[in-house]
């Protein structure tokens, strides 16, 4: 460098000069730098203020500076500026200002900023920014945001989210940039779901195994079940996730069982997140703002599931304007309204969704029976948010919903949740969130006697305080790190009397509590030539019942690494391995009963220990040409501690559990196949999936393994969408899958004169039901008008089944016997069926 | 009115859920071997001890079970070591007409069939202490109107009382799987007074039987009972026999009760006995 400034100093002193000596420090200049270039600006300096530069043409930057604007700016501090991060240093030498090359090596400075919706300025979660000539760059974060590390120069930016269109715009990095992205919505929706086909042009970041993000608003264009576009519902479509036709909230991914399965509102525990028994869900399609799911590889920031991850984020509100949006279907109506509290700072966003079948009850019937009938669902949603500044964000988060059934007793379930959310950037590469999260869920029956009512209750709730940074270090190097606290507090059960005169506590089983105290970091993706590689780890000191009176405490550590690795064999085909382990330290105890869905939650003790999985995936992604991608996964899961008991245990009831309850073992071997095709106005995706679940129990089925009792083994599915002209689009959705296995009597027997059914103790889930299959078809039709007034109006009508196909599933031996008058039940097997045909209507709205 | 009620319930909520039962074109039983099924019951009150022995038989077959008649059925009164062989009466019926249970005492019920021998022990629990009984008028909104019976149980705080009501109404034992009515009285108060769930008619003679029972015996009641309500057999856990007292195992019970007995006959207004 030494070298390379003494010859400079040689060819200066060659050159003679006639102009004055600058005082660079208090000499105020103006110069806007847009379109120029550095032998312009040179001359510019030269021409309006008289100052003499020496340099060599050489070691100027070749192309044009982008717009920058100095306004009487110290010269010194306009020329550090413009030229150092070039670089290019100077010095005054006989007054002239020397430019030279300091350094070979080039700073690197950040660009970063929030990826939006154009209006709305929603946040675009999982956003994919792209360094055209780089081949560099990353994902947006759970808040929108991105941070990408660069030399100076001139760049191609490309910026991709599901459900907009592709962003690109050439910029000049010469300094650290604020760049926030603002993307606008496709104007027409293309009702994929399953989009994890991402451009092979992107980087091997997006290849992210596992990772499945769906776009919510095409959702509303897919066949719904009684005109409800239900978040979780068209789910299962997904290669590897299976759903219970009856729970929208019972997912099953790969092989794991439905407790194995979290979901997260706004970073909130959701515990039970479906309405109606798990007909719908409690997120309010209106609201939801992205649904990313996780197979197997989790995230480190959130730990407790083995299987997967459902984080639903929601809408913010709009920054912009107001707005009302709402919708009417067959059993529900729902209405939001959004909009900024101060323009593009603030704003705000409530929203309701009810049934309203028990209203309707009492206008059709004059029963006294049916007019005390209640069956309803409600949820409510407020959200508000502050941008403070450049550098700082809040959000506060409220939500609230519940089920209700009462008639001759009362069952009752709600779900609270509150958050407040702070993020912060530290500098231009350290963005980091800190949340303080608080959720609950209770289950209420009531039992109404002649003079008293009893009640029984179940509670869960938690309260997490969480603080997260992301650190974009280098171009390679993008740590996330942070530490999570949460205690869960569970009262399994009470029961109390209640009449006129007194409130009697009967019995309240032990309160438990869980102390989850975690640390973690993820390295996102450290790529050299073709491979990349990323890894993690989550560190957990658990601790149950640290506040409370109790004999057994347990406490463990849970160490959860995870490593993965991909390797680029061409611009159109990726691979990926992974592996991971994960521990599930809250167990759940479920049971179904009629129409509305139970469940306890068990802290991991000394006998039952906390679940564990470890994950081995392998995957291929290749993108055939423009049109055509295809993927094609396999993985094998080994699964410890987990929790089995037997249809007639009474786990819910009980004050002791642990003694109804089995340790089982699982192992799961499964492939996935996915082939997507995206035209212009036509989309469509199959997927073939094969999963193998074989559960072993101590005691039960003789200690050998059987078929775990959700897991269908073959699946498939197909999805597509036609857009017919601008007002009409047509989707289908089919669906095949084995049925699943039942524990088949093996013969019958008399009990006091009434038979009963006799099980082998070695044929646990041995039979299966008939496959599974079903056709749901819709068309969306948006308003002859909607382009030329702000009251837009789409209608939606779909049929759910549309072939009549009686799907089983299960087995019912005791029915009602239809020749009796007083409800005598018989043994006479029948499968047992939902939704033959469905067709509904729904009308959606905004303005 | 009963029936109303829960048909109009029924079809709201299957209007709902479109929810139906289809008849299975396939069998839903699978092939197994056949199994003994022993019901034994002893009690403080006449006739003291009736066995029931016989046979589980094939899911499709016509009749429910075989009867096993060549058995040897005999019963020990293990505190006095006293034995007594039943009689055979005839299709799988064994009695006992002389031994009679006792409050306290642990009895021990011996089969003896195709080489081997079948064993439970049970002790007869306290007699459940039941107080007054009322019956009264009602238009229960889930059983329908007519006359219902209560009865004031005397609950013991310091133990847990279970129990099993069985009900005869004009000398036709109320026998459906809904009226398979055991309970535990471990959320009562001391003098819970209880409803039978049932609407009689003005004049009706009824026979109400309460069965103290052994712990083990209420879980297998409740295990037995819980066969016929189970609906989504597909989503739930796996299922097994009900677990119960006898070794080496087969199928049945040993059931060793002290029994509270009420005759009465429905009179018209307010009737107790």
């Amino acid at each position: 460098m030494l070298i390379r400034f003494f010859s400079t100093l040689v060819f200066v002193s060659c050159i003679s000069s006639s102009f004055a000596q600058p005082d660079l420090n208090h000499l105020n200049v103006s110069l806007n730098t847009g379109g120029k270039s550095f032998k312009n600006i040179i001359q510019q300096f030269e021409k309006d203020y008289g100052i003499s530069f020496s340099y060599s043409d050489n070691i100027l930057p070749t192309g044009i500076l982008p717009q920058r604007e100095f306004n009487k700016v110290a010269l010194s501090s306009v020329l550090k500026k413009i030229f150092i991060p070039h670089g290019l240093n100077y010095s005054l030498i006989n007054n002239q200002i020397v430019l030279y090359q300091y350094n070979t090596k080039m700073p690197n400075y950040n660009i970063n900023g929030f990826v939006e919706e154009i209006g709305t300025l929603k946040d675009l979660i999982g956003a994919t920014i792209f360094v055209k000539s780089k081949d560099i760059g990353c994902i947006t974060n759970s808040y929108g945001f991105y941070s990408i590390k660069l030399p100076v120069g001139e760049y191609t930016i490309q910026v991709r989210c599901l459900g907009y269109e592709p962003f690109e715009q050439k910029i000049y990095i010469w300094d650290d940039t604020r760049f926030n992205i603002k993307l606008k919505a496709k104007s027409y929706n293309v009702n994929e779901v399953v989009v994890n086909y991402r451009d092979s042009n992107e980087f091997i970041e997006s290849a992210l195994l596992s990772l499945i993000k769906i776009d919510i608003t095409s959702l509303q264009e897919l066949p719904g079940l009684f005109g409800e576009n239900d978040a979780l519902r068209n789910i299962s479509l997904l290669p590897g996730i299976q759903s219970n036709e009856m729970s929208t909230g019972s997912i099953f991914v790969r092989g794991g069982s439905t407790e194995q399965t979290i979901f997260l509102m706004d970073e909130g525990v959701i515990y039970n997140p479906s309405h109606f028994g798990g007909f719908f869900s409690v997120f309010n399609p209106d609201v939801v703002n992205n649904v990313s799911v996780f197979k197997s590889e989790l995230p480190n920031a959130e730990g407790g599931a083995l299987s997967s991850l459902v984080d639903v984020r929601l809408r913010e509100g709009n920054y912009d304007n107001w707005q009302v949006k709402g919708g009417i279907g067959m059993i529900s109506a729902r209405a939001l309204v959004e909009g900024p509290v101060v323009k593009d700072k603030s704003s705000i966003l409530v929203a309701y969704r009810r049934t309203y079948i028990d209203q309707l009850i009492k206008f059709i019937s004059e029963d006294e029976a049916t007019q005390q009938m209640r069956f309803y669902f409600y949820d409510a949603n407020l959200k508000f948010n502050y941008i403070l500044n450049d550098k700082n964000r809040i959000y506060l988060s409220g939500y609230s919903g519940a089920d209700s059934f009462h008639q001759f007793s009362q069952v009752k379930r709600k779900n609270n949740l509150a958050s407040f959310r702070w993020n912060h950037l530290f500098k231009s590469n350290l963005f980091s969130n800190t949340s303080i999260v608080y959720s609950n869920n209770n289950v209420q029956q009531v039992i109404f006697e002649s003079e008293e009512e009893i009640h029984w209750k179940s509670d869960i709730n938690n309260i997490k305080a969480k603080v997260d940074f992301s650190h974009y270090l280098s171009k390679n190097l993008k740590l996330f790190y942070g530490y999570s606290g949460t205690i869960h507090n569970i009262v399994p059960y009470s029961y109390s009397s209640i009449t006129e005169s007194s409130v009697i506590e009967i019995e309240e089983a032990q309160t438990e509590q869980l102390m989850l105290n975690s640390i973690y970091f993820n390295q996102d993706s450290y790529i050299k030539g073709r491979v990349g590689i990323g890894f993690g780890a989550r560190l957990t000191h658990l601790y149950n019942s640290p506040f409370i009176d109790r004999e057994n405490k347990y406490k463990s550590i849970l160490f959860e690494p995870n490593v993965h690795i991909s390797f680029i064999f061409n611009e159109n085909t990726k691979f990926k391995a992974s592996y991971n382990h994960r521990e599930q330290p809250l167990h759940q105890l479920y049971l179904n009963m009629i129409g509305i869905a139970v469940n306890r939650w068990m802290p991991a003790t000394s006998d039952f220990n906390p679940q564990i999985s470890d994950n081995y995936a392998i995957g291929i992604y290749r993108k055939e040409s423009k049109i055509v991608s295809y993927s094609i996964e396999a993985y094998y899961r080994k699964m410890d501690n987990l929790i089995e008991t037997l249809q007639n245990m009474q786990v819910l009831y009980s004050n002791e559990p642990e003694e109804l309850l089995y340790t089982a073992s699982g192992k799961v071997k499964g492939i996935e196949l996915s082939i997507a095709v995206e035209a212009k106005k036509f989309r469509a995706t199959a997927s073939y999936d094969y999963c193998n679940v074989l559960w072993t129990t101590n005691g039960i089925n003789n200690d050998n393994p059987y078929p775990a009792s959700h897991v269908r083994k073959n699946n498939f599915n197909i999805s597509g969408v036609y857009r017919i002209g601008k007002r009409y689009t047509a989707s289908l959705a089919w669906q095949w899958a084995n049925g699943t296995p039942y524990t088949a009597a093996t013969g019958k027997y008399e009990i006091e004169g009434k038979p009963y059914l006799k099980y082998d103790d070695d044929k646990i889930n041995t039979k299966q039901l008939p496959s599974y299959h079903r056709l749901d078809v819709s068309v969306d039709i948006a308003g002859k008008k909607n382009h030329l007034r702000r009251w837009k109006s789409y209608w939606n009508f779909s049929i759910y089944n549309a072939y009549f196909r009686k799907n089983m599933l299960g087995v019912v031996y005791f029915s009602p016997d239809d020749k009796s008058d007083d409800d005598t039940q018989i043994l006479d097997p029948k499968y047992f069926y939902l939704y033959q045909f469905v067709p509904s209507i729904s009308y959606r709205f905004k303005f | 009115m009963q029936r109303k009620n829960i048909l109009i319930a029924s079809v709201i909520l299957f209007t709902l859920t479109i929810a139906c039962l289809e008849p299975s074109e396939y069998s839903l039983f699978i092939d197994g071997e056949q199994t003994l099924v022993i019901e034994g019951r002893i009690t403080d009150c006449s006739p003291p001890c009736k066995v029931l022995v016989t046979k589980s038989v094939g899911g499709e077959q016509f009749n429910n079970y075989e009867a096993v008649n060549n058995a040897q059925v005999k019963v020990v009164n293990e505190s006095s070591n006293d034995e007594e062989l039943l009689e055979f009466i005839g299709n799988g019926v064994y009695l006992s007409s002389t031994t009679n249970g006792e409050v306290g005492n642990l009895y021990r019920l011996e089969v003896d069939f195709d080489g081997a021998v079948y064993m439970s022990s049970e002790k007869i629990t306290s007699k459940p202490k039941v107080g007054g009984v009322y019956i009264t008028y009602l238009n229960d909104l889930q059983y329908g109107e007519g006359y219902y019976l209560y009865y004031n149980l005397f609950v013991n705080p310091d133990s847990v009382g279970y129990y099993k009501v069985e009900v005869t109404v004009n000398d036709s034992l109320y026998s459906g799987y809904k009226d398979l009515l055991v309970f535990e009285d471990r959320l009562y108060k001391e003098n819970q007074s209880l409803k039978l769930p049932i609407a009689f008619n003005l004049h009706d003679t009824l026979k109400m039987c309460i069965y103290s029972l052994s712990e083990n015996m209420y879980d297998y009641y409740m295990a037995l009972s819980r066969q016929t309500t189970n609906l989504y057999s597909n989503i739930q856990p796996p299922v097994v026999n009900p677990s119960n007292n006898l070794s080496p195992s087969v199928l049945g019970y040993f059931q060793a009760s002290s029994v509270y007995k009420l005759d009465t006959v429905i009179l018209d207004g307010k009737e107790g006995k």
